[in-house]
């Protein structure tokens, strides 16, 4: 019987259909994809897309100059370019090693040509990492980066690796993705946001979504609270297209920003009071922060509230916010009575009505003198992070700094009244007390400092 | 319907060869399925296999005998879930061990036959026999040539660095 085959010449992996082969390339772990495309042409073209769509696709990189040129390179490739979902940075290297090799040096009390030994003994490539991040160069091939995604329309996941965060990927940022769990001081996150608003195109559509951000000291939270408050202005103020969209999960309560509807809204857990919210600095700093011309709405659900308490809410706010929504709130009081309602929010909502509905005191008020320069430098006090450039587009516009007058203040839901007495602590000494704090124990910040000097000498050395 | 699954149908090799199987078996193969549905009156008129020589049909349908109780493969999202699992099972692993020729000429039978859990199988061997291996290791396996200019050999090291982690 016969046993000859229809084939001319034996079948070989190149002789295969190219669909065929491409499926067989597609089963090839990522790892030994590089080695595939360096065996020969036919075989580099049939897995340039599975090189792209699994080797590429995340894409991990540290900030240093080739790490972040190869990034820029890469994203420039018409082909490959395009493969990019994720780009994962790390400060590893930094934030371990540096800090702890400025720790050493301080407590040695080193001299000169002992720091600059021991820079150089340490880790040369740790050291050259911070230098181009101390530098701004980080921040400009980051910007760089950013340009090519923005120009190209390519949304793109950035994450930030931190031993022991981990990654975090959450949300959009900019119509590129950005999220982390952890706020890192520093850090690679506040270079991250920092670049994307300094790219050539302006990001639209951002939405910071952050999980249990709580971990950096409280003068990195103040420093974040800052970042963020700009820009949030900036998109109060319509700057950025598709709006700013915020979240931020705190201690388990949850802070929502829309510049879009210019409304913030505050969900904490049915239980907790104003003041733990107060005296919660990281939300605190943030609310603050937040109460910004052009918030129409402030809405607070679940809240159990003193009169001191919304005298002090009613502080941070100035005269901003049009709305103040607060809804199934439990209102605590033992010094006002009842009657003595509209008059207390008279103090807070000068020239318009009041709705107290479910309480039975709805009273329109009469108009009152407004003072516009009540509170209207309570923004101002903004620290700039550090080695962060100047973000011109977010810049302060005085002619958009006109606040918008209180104009109802709603409150539904719930109402208990009970007899606890209710203490808050001025919240302005409260942060002034934490900034003393931050001032005495930031020892990263310390750190920072320390190493900028010993870079100094490094450099005058060199 | 038993009697079904018991029909004999009648399948012609590239090279002439009649081969007698069981209708269930040969209906691993959607090509075949589709024919027979098509056609009507099983096993009367021999279906003739044009691609595929009397030698690696025999060795196809072996490995449809032993799959003849798998689930039958669904439409569409299949693709999707044969892709997650990369092992291949014991007997399929010996099943493959055949020299490279026959490895290509199943690889291409299970794709003209339209029978889908034989490629995926086929390709999965051939991507074993990659994987891990150097350029030249690869090319030593596949008796492939190195085209590649030198500036073009420079070029693809270059994009390999892309893959690096940083």
């Amino acid at each position: 019987m016969s046993t000859t085959t229809t084939t001319t010449t034996p079948r070989t992996l190149l002789s295969l259909p190219s669909e065929l082969v491409e499926q067989i390339l597609d089963n090839v772990p990522p790892s030994t994809l590089p080695a595939v495309r360096q065996t020969c042409k036919t075989l580099a073209s049939l897995s340039a897309t599975s090189f792209g769509s699994k080797v590429l696709a995340q894409v991990s990189v540290v900030m240093a100059r080739e790490a972040l040129e190869g990034v820029i390179s890469l994203l420039s490739h018409e082909v490959f370019g395009t493969f990019v979902q994720r780009l994962v940075f790390s400060t590893a290297r930094v934030e371990e090693r540096v800090t702890l090799l400025m720790a050493r040096i301080r407590e040695r009390g080193f001299n000169r040509r002992e720091a600059r030994e021991c820079l150089e003994g340490y880790d040369a490539a740790a050291v050259e990492q911070l230098r181009i991040i101390q530098s701004g160069a980080a921040a400009a091939l980051l910007s760089e980066i950013f340009g090519i995604l923005q120009a190209r329309g390519q949304e793109v996941e950035i994450g930030v690796y931190d031993s022991p965060g981990g990654y975090g990927f959450a949300a959009a940022f900019g119509g590129l993705a950005l999220g982390v769990w952890y706020y890192r001081p520093g850090s690679t996150m506040q270079m991250l946001l920092a670049a994307s608003m300094s790219a050539r195109l302006p990001p639209n559509n951002i939405a910071i979504e952050l999980e249990d951000w709580n971990t950096g000291s409280n003068g990195d939270n103040l420093r974040f609270a800052a970042l963020v408050s700009r820009l949030a202005t900036a998109g109060l103020q319509g700057r950025i297209n598709g709006g700013l969209r915020l979240s931020l999960v705190i201690g388990g309560k949850q802070l929502v920003m829309n510049t879009n509807t210019h409304s913030i809204t505050l969900y904490t857990s049915p239980s907790a009071h104003a003041k733990q919210l107060f005296e919660n600095y990281t939300l605190g700093f943030l609310i603050r922060h937040l109460f910004l011309p052009g918030v129409h709405r402030f809405s607070l659900c679940n809240l159990k509230i003193t009169w001191d308490d919304l005298n002090a809410l009613m502080a941070i706010r100035g005269n901003n916010i049009a709305d103040l929504e607060i809804s199934h709130v439990e209102i605590i009081h033992d010094v006002v009575q009842k009657p003595l309602l509209p008059e207390l929010l008279k103090q807070y909502l000068p020239f318009e009505k009041v709705l107290l509905e479910d309480i039975g005191c709805g009273v329109a008020v009469p108009e009152m003198e407004y003072d516009a320069d009540d509170d209207a430098d309570d923004e101002e006090d903004i620290i700039a992070p550090p080695n962060t450039p100047d973000q011109d587009f977010i810049a302060e516009d005085p002619d958009d700094d006109i606040p918008i007058p209180a104009a109802n203040l709603l409150v539904s839901g719930k109402h208990e009244f009970t007899g606890r007495p209710a203490v808050l602590a001025g919240l302005d000494d409260m942060i002034a007390a934490r900034v003393q704090a931050e001032k005495e124990d930031d020892e990263r910040l310390l750190a920072s400092l320390a190493l900028q000097l010993a870079l100094q000498i490094y450099d005058a050395e060199d | 319907m038993s009697s079904t699954d018991e029909q004999k149908i009648i399948l012609v090799s590239s090279d002439g060869v009649n081969i007698e199987t069981a209708r269930i078996i040969a209906e691993r193969s959607m090509l075949i399925k589709n024919m027979i549905d098509d056609l009507g009156n099983p096993g009367e008129e021999p279906i003739p296999i044009m691609n595929v020589s009397e030698a690696v049909l025999r060795k196809v349908l072996e490995w449809c005998d032993h799959h003849k109780k798998d689930a039958p493969p669904e439409k569409d999202e299949d693709a999707e879930s044969r892709k997650k699992t990369t092992d291949i099972e014991e007997w399929d692993q010996k099943f493959m061990q055949v020299d490279q020729e026959m490895l290509f000429e199943i690889i291409l039978a299970a794709n003209y036959m339209d029978i889908k859990a034989l490629l995926d199988v086929g390709c999965k061997t051939v991507a074993n026999m990659i994987k891990g291996k150097s350029p030249e290791e690869i090319r030593k396996t596949f008796n492939i040539q190195n085209d590649f200019t030198p500036e073009e050999e420079e070029q693809i090291r270059r994009e390999n660095e892309w893959a690096e982690d940083r």
